[in-house]
């Protein structure tokens, strides 16, 4: 299991990526939908967070998936293996949070 | 509303964004926002503040953000970035994160000396600073007559005076008098007590305003007996005719005499001090007799000095001085208006601001000491920073950014604590400050502040800075043992402790001077007031002349309500008197039997005159000190031997064939005449005879033909111009032996149980006998004692205040100090007890770096206090200075407060693991 976390930003919106390649309107509803409307992303926070996403390498701009009908300014990202396997990383570290947190719930009620 | 305004709105929000997101995303992120705000306008106004509120944080937060982590393709020197020092922002906001405690303290105590600072501020700016309202107020002028040998300073000025000044005088643009005056003012809902004033037509000239509304008094109505008109003051016009516009014409009955309202004067014209309403003066130039009783306001011409003008005033004096003052005992004066109306506050005020400041140069040295121990702390980290290669510019940017944002913070805080606390003061105070004076807030203290803020910042500053820069790299690398922080240079160490002693010198001054002032303000509440405190009501009558036109009508009424008071239910005694402590002053002078007449030049002390009604001394508490009281019978036998001389007069006057000239006046007739005086007029006019033998001596007015009067007792000595204040002379008359000057009269009673409880009783006892008349200055002697204190008490707490909050701040400042220098002195502290050194000595060791600089700060401090004795003897009513019991107070307080503060971290530092402290 790694010991540090993923930020919950990041872990949301690879989430959302990981269904798919959007443009960032679309990550953020997406995002908010997922969250349950908990979690908005702000323009700057969204941006700025797709931005070091991309510099870290686990998503990347889209070119070729610029539809044509939509506008000229909407950037598409997707995400990178090695996204993917941060990710997947990440959902099994939570996975492994949960199991144990019921196991101990039932020793609990035992 | 056009769905394009918000979003070009946020494309200049935008700006506050990192430029780089704002290239690539910009229209991305007005297409996110735009969508958001849409959301939450369906949902509502408040939705769409907290949108905006959020975007705006958001941008913030991401350039914060952006600033400390680079993009790997920006560039390398922004335009933004040395504007505003974002990075420093971040650093300093992230240690002052991380240490919440001594950051508190910083801004409390920065926050507490700003406060101080804007309150006395205020209050002097109030005073001294703020302009006057009048057009070029340096020309005017204040106006009084002054008898150094009467013992006045102030008399008043005499009419026919004024008049021929007004004639003669050459350097004045124009003159007025004002005069102070109460009226019983009747309406439909009942009557009441009105505070008002009289004044000369050109009173508004002078001043150099225009009235509100109508006009001023024309010279036509300024004179005795002319059209009976008043002009009321801007808030009587709002408060009782509702600002109504056709106010010109109405009329108010003012003590039973119908006026009519011909105009409003502004606020500015408050002479004297609070009146609701002027009339006429109405002075009249061929008055017979001196009668010193108005102030003067003049406004002199261009260019002349106030030196010039009162020369001139003298010599308009000299026609009068021939013609029946040959003495020159009366002489007119000048005074600038403002020293007029501050020169009591002057001291204080200066006391009060010279306390303040050093209370804030203290906070500043709390400050600066916690920011140098941290600095220090840091030295190894600067050391290493700047090896590295760091800009020494921008260690000193990172310094000033923390100082100004605790600063900026600190003074925040102050500013909103300084305007609370005066306004809390300005309503305490009440009635101890001028009506006149603004407090409020305005520009001046604005900027005051930002003033005092950014000084108090650099004066901090400078410790931290100088000593973070300077240092250099192997000093710094080398104090370093192995681990646990730097070590503490001496040169540190020293400008630490000595930073401490300042705190406790300036402690000390504040500590002593808060302790001298609290004293003599205990020495003033401890003189004996001479009359009865508790148990004791008065409240005061006016009787219009038009229902009470004589003596006879007036003591008629005054004996059925003394009758009817001291029978009432709760009141044990009941008297009159014209003028109670504490309130009017009515001087006159008179002969002694047996005395030579009066030499040139020699002094004749001017008396206090008052007219007492039997059980007058009793129902005040006023003690007798030889002789007897006024009975009932006092002074009847000569109002009716009077009576009976006017009707005679009157008679021989009809009497008499027209056209024929009036017979002179007769001289009074022969009665009994008594008259009590008071141990003081005792004593002057009879020196070292005993009091006993005062009984029996007689006295007359100050006239050939005057009767003389028989002194029948000695009273001790009322306080009757203040506790503060020395006593003069004073003699009382029997009420129906004066009963020409029995229209205004205070009454007095003493009550069984609390002095409030029988208010009503009274009221109602006088709405019995007559309900036209009005009950006004209801009061208990103790509440009015207390009022005639309340200036001194006011400024005299504010100091101990301060003088509190400097030992707080210069305990705060010596314990973290020494916490400090402890913790860095661990490893020392450790290998001494590692080699046996007994917790005592490490406590001793301790405890003696810091007391002995200490000791010697709070040596200067009082040392600093003698020196000032000269100059606050006149304020301290008689507490010396040089009192070896507060200072030695003072002294042992700090004492035992610094042993206190530092001897927890000494003890702290003897319990330290000598093992662990090794280690580590």
């Amino acid at each position: 299991m790694p010991a540090t976390h993923m930020k919950a930003h990041w872990y949301h919106i690879l989430l959302a990526l990981s269904g798919g390649e959007r443009h960032g309107l679309a990550i953020a509803r997406t995002v908010r939908e997922s969250s349950l409307g908990r979690i908005r992303l702000w323009p700057a926070t969204l941006y700025g967070s797709l931005e070091e996403l991309a510099d870290a390498g686990w998503i990347e701009e889209i070119e070729a998936a610029r539809r044509a009908d939509a506008s000229e300014r909407k950037r598409y990202y997707g995400i990178t293996r090695s996204g993917r396997v941060a990710f997947d990383a990440e959902t099994r570290r939570l996975a492994d949070l949960v199991r144990l947190a019921r196991q101990a719930g039932r020793r609990q009620h035992a | 509303m056009n769905v394009d305004v918000p979003r070009r709105t946020y494309r200049r929000l935008l700006r506050l964004a990192p430029r780089r997101l704002r290239d690539r995303h910009g229209s991305e992120m007005e297409d996110a926002f735009a969508e958001t705000w849409a959301d939450a306008r369906a949902r509502g106004g408040l939705a769409t503040v907290v949108v905006w509120l959020r975007s705006t944080w958001d941008l913030l937060h991401a350039r914060m953000r952006r600033r400390t982590r680079p993009y790997r393709r920006t560039t390398r020197f922004s335009r933004e970035r040395w504007l505003v020092p974002w990075i420093e922002l971040r650093t300093a906001l992230r240690s002052f994160r991380r240490q919440k405690v001594a950051t508190t303290l910083v801004v409390t105590m920065l926050s507490l000396g700003i406060a101080a600072n804007i309150v006395v501020f205020s209050l002097v700016n109030g005073l001294f600073l703020r302009p006057f309202p009048f057009p070029q107020p340096d020309r005017l002028v204040y106006i009084n007559e002054k008898a150094p040998q009467w013992n006045l300073d102030r008399t008043g000025i005499n009419f026919p005076d004024f008049v021929q000044w007004r004639t003669a005088a050459q350097t004045f643009d124009s003159m007025a008098l004002y005069g102070g005056a109460s009226f019983n003012l009747s309406d439909d809902h009942g009557a009441e007590r009105i505070q008002g004033g009289t004044v000369t037509y050109d009173f508004l000239k002078v001043l150099g305003l225009q009235p509100l509304r109508g006009r001023m008094f024309t010279p036509e109505e300024d004179r005795p007996n002319a059209a009976r008109v008043v002009v009321i003051s801007e808030g009587t016009w709002r408060d009782r005719f509702g600002a109504d516009e056709q106010v010109l014409g109405k009329t108010m009955s003012l003590n039973g005499r119908t006026f009519e309202v011909v105009g409003v004067f502004p606020k500015e014209a408050a002479f004297p001090d609070a009146a609701a309403l002027w009339v006429p003066l109405a002075g009249d130039p061929n008055q017979q007799g001196n009668s010193y009783s108005f102030a003067g306001l003049g406004r002199l011409k261009p260019g002349v000095s106030r030196d010039q003008a009162e020369q001139d005033l003298l010599r308009a004096q000299e026609p009068i001085w021939t013609a029946r003052d040959k003495e020159k005992v009366v002489s007119p004066f000048t005074l600038p208006l403002r020293e007029n109306l501050v020169s009591e506050f002057r001291t204080i005020a200066a006391a009060l601001w010279g306390a303040v400041t050093l209370l804030l140069v203290v906070a500043c040295a709390n400050v600066a000491a916690v920011m140098l121990a941290r600095a220090i702390a840091r030295r190894r980290e600067m050391g290493i920073r700047l090896a590295i290669g760091a800009n020494r510019f921008r260690l000193l940017r990172q310094l000033f950014v923390e100082n100004m944002v605790l600063a900026i913070v600190g003074g925040a805080i102050g500013v909103a604590l300084g305007r609370w606390a005066l306004n809390v003061l300005v309503t305490s105070a009440d009635t101890a400050l001028p009506s006149w004076a603004p407090f409020g807030f305005d520009g001046r203290i604005v900027g005051f502040s930002i003033l005092v803020t950014v000084a108090t910042s650099l004066l901090f500053g400078w410790a931290p800075a100088f000593h973070a820069v300077k240092g250099d790299l192997r000093t710094a690398m080398g104090d370093t043992t192995g681990g646990g922080g730097s070590t503490v240079s001496p040169r540190g160490r020293r400008t630490l402790t000595w930073l401490v002693a300042a705190e406790f010198t300036l402690a000390a001054v504040l500590l002593a001077g808060g302790a001298l002032f609290l004293r003599a303000f205990g020495q003033v509440q401890r003189v004996d007031p001479g009359f009865r405190t508790d148990h004791t009501l008065t409240f005061s009558l006016s009787l219009p002349g038009a229902t009470y036109s004589d003596g006879v009508k007036r003591l008629a009424f005054w004996d059925r309500l003394l009758g009817r008071l001291r029978t009432a239910p709760g009141i044990e005694a009941a008297g009159m008197i014209t003028c109670p402590p504490l309130t009017c002053h009515w001087g006159n002078f008179y002969r002694i039997e047996g005395r030579p007449p009066l030499k040139p030049g020699e002094s004749n002390p001017v008396v206090l005159t008052r007219v007492a009604s039997a059980g007058y001394f009793e129902a005040m508490g006023i003690r007798l000190k030889a002789g007897r009281s006024f009975t009932d019978q006092d002074g009847r036998a000569a109002q009716q031997a009077e009576l009976a001389a006017a009707a005679e007069a009157e008679k021989r006057a009809k009497a008499q064939p027209a056209g024929s000239p009036p017979p002179p006046p007769a001289p009074p007739p022969a009665a009994a005449r008594s008259v009590i005086v008071n141990e003081t007029f005792a004593k002057t006019f009879w020196p070292g005879v005993s009091l006993q033998d005062v009984v029996g001596k007689r006295i007359s007015f100050n006239s050939d033909t005057q009767p003389w009067i028989d002194v029948v007792g000695v009273t001790a000595d009322v306080k009757h111009y203040g506790l503060e204040r020395p006593m003069r002379p004073g003699i009382y008359f029997p009420a129906p032996q004066m009963a020409g000057r029995t229209n205004s009269m205070a009454v007095v009673v003493e009550t069984a149980g609390e002095a409030e409880g029988v208010t009503s009783t009274v009221r109602s006892l006088v709405r019995e006998i007559d309900p036209s008349l009005p009950l006004y200055r209801v009061q208990t002697m103790q509440r009015m004692l207390a009022d005639s204190v309340r200036t001194r008490a006011t400024y005299s707490w504010m100091l101990a205040v301060f003088a509190g909050l400097a030992l707080v701040l210069a305990l705060g400042g010596t314990y973290g100090v020494t916490s400090y220098l402890v913790t860095q002195r661990t490893r020392e502290i450790g290998i001494r007890l590692a080699m046996g050194a007994q917790s005592e000595d490490i406590v001793r060791s301790v405890l003696r770096g810091s007391l002995v600089a200490i000791g010697a700060g709070v040596v200067v401090g009082l040392a600093g206090v003698l020196a000032l004795a000269g100059w606050l003897r006149d304020i301290l009513f008689g507490v010396s200075p040089r009192d070896p019991a507060v200072l030695a107070g003072a002294a042992l307080a700090l004492a035992m407060a610094a042993v206190l503060a530092n001897y927890i971290p000494a003890r702290r530092a003897a319990r330290t693991d000598p093992m662990g402290s090794l280690r580590s």
